[in-house]
């Protein structure tokens, strides 16, 4: 494999490309890398911005139409919708849990079903998130991906 | 109102269809109890009293699953409950449980009811088990996929 760089000063953004015969688990680990490197997002605490890098994110929640992120220890208040959030970070590790959640797999330790289809997954901090029947099996086709 | 008349449809053919299952069900297991233990085969009455036990079950079946969407084995389980209290219920109305006459054919058939219970219970506890570590198992590697 041959890694090319070019350093070009007047570029307004940069580009990656990548050269490939076939796209495979190399690559999408690669191009996901890329994407989630790339993605950051803005959250306020009283009024002041801060830069949330997706990985220090253990989940969103959509409070009266308010948007919050939930890091180890601050939660921010961020400009998107859920929606909008869904949209943007369906090719990372976050997943939308329930009607008001995303939640990052990353920082799950560990989950187990309940009876009613729901399945309950304990965080790494320690905190609980309930995965609702209707997102159940999407979350389990995603980590069976 | 087509919709209303869609659903209410599909309710009926539910509810038919459960207290047929479970009318099936009940004349099999009180036409052999009848059979192999009182040597009598009664028919008009009991059947009735069979066919109330069964709407009454579907109804209860119904009214169930209507409100919680539950896993299929929390539903054998339930089913199986509600089959084992519609047997002891009919067959108490039908006469074939009677403490005093016949005091081993009840506590025989409670004992049999809870055994499946148990062993339902217990293949639920392992299915449930694996399920959950399969989904663990599935987590670790999604992890280690992204890192």
């Amino acid at each position: 494999m041959k890694l090319k760089i070019d350093e070009i000063s007047t570029l307004d953004e940069t580009e990656i490309c990548i050269r490939c015969r076939k796209i495979d688990e190399k690559i999408n680990k690669i191009t996901n890398y890329i994407r989630t490197s790339y993605i950051t997002i803005t959250g306020k605490i009283d009024g002041e911005a801060y830069i949330i890098h997706l990985e220090d994110i253990y989940y969103f929640e959509a409070v009266e139409n308010r948007v919050f992120a939930y890091c180890e220890k601050n939660v921010y208040e961020v400009g998107y919708k859920l929606q909008e959030l869904a949209t943007m970070l369906a090719k990372t590790s976050f997943i939308q849990t329930a009607r008001t959640i995303i939640l990052n797999i990353n920082k799950i330790e560990k989950v187990s079903t309940l009876v009613n289809g729901r399945i309950s997954a304990v965080l790494i901090n320690g905190e609980k998130v309930i995965i609702t029947r209707v997102y159940a099996h999407e979350f389990k086709h995603k980590l069976g991906e | 109102m087509k919709k209303k008349i869609v659903n209410l449809k599909k309710y009926i053919i539910n509810f038919v269809v459960m207290a047929a299952i479970l009318f099936a069900l009940c004349t099999i297991i009180f036409g052999s109890i009848v059979q192999f233990v009182y040597k009598d085969v009664r028919f008009m009455k009991e059947l009735m009293i069979i066919a109330a036990s069964s709407l009454v079950g579907s109804i209860v079946l119904l009214a169930f699953f209507r409100i919680n969407k539950i896993s299929v084995l929390v539903q054998a389980i339930v089913v199986y409950a509600i089959l084992s209290l519609v047997v002891l219920v009919g067959g108490y109305f039908l006469y074939i449980y009677d403490f005093f006459v016949n005091a081993k054919l009840l506590f025989s058939t409670i004992g049999f009811l809870a055994l499946g219970l148990v062993i339902i219970s217990v293949i639920a506890i392992v299915t449930h088990k694996k399920s959950n570590d399969s989904l663990n198992a599935d987590l670790k590697k999604f992890k280690e996929r992204d890192r």
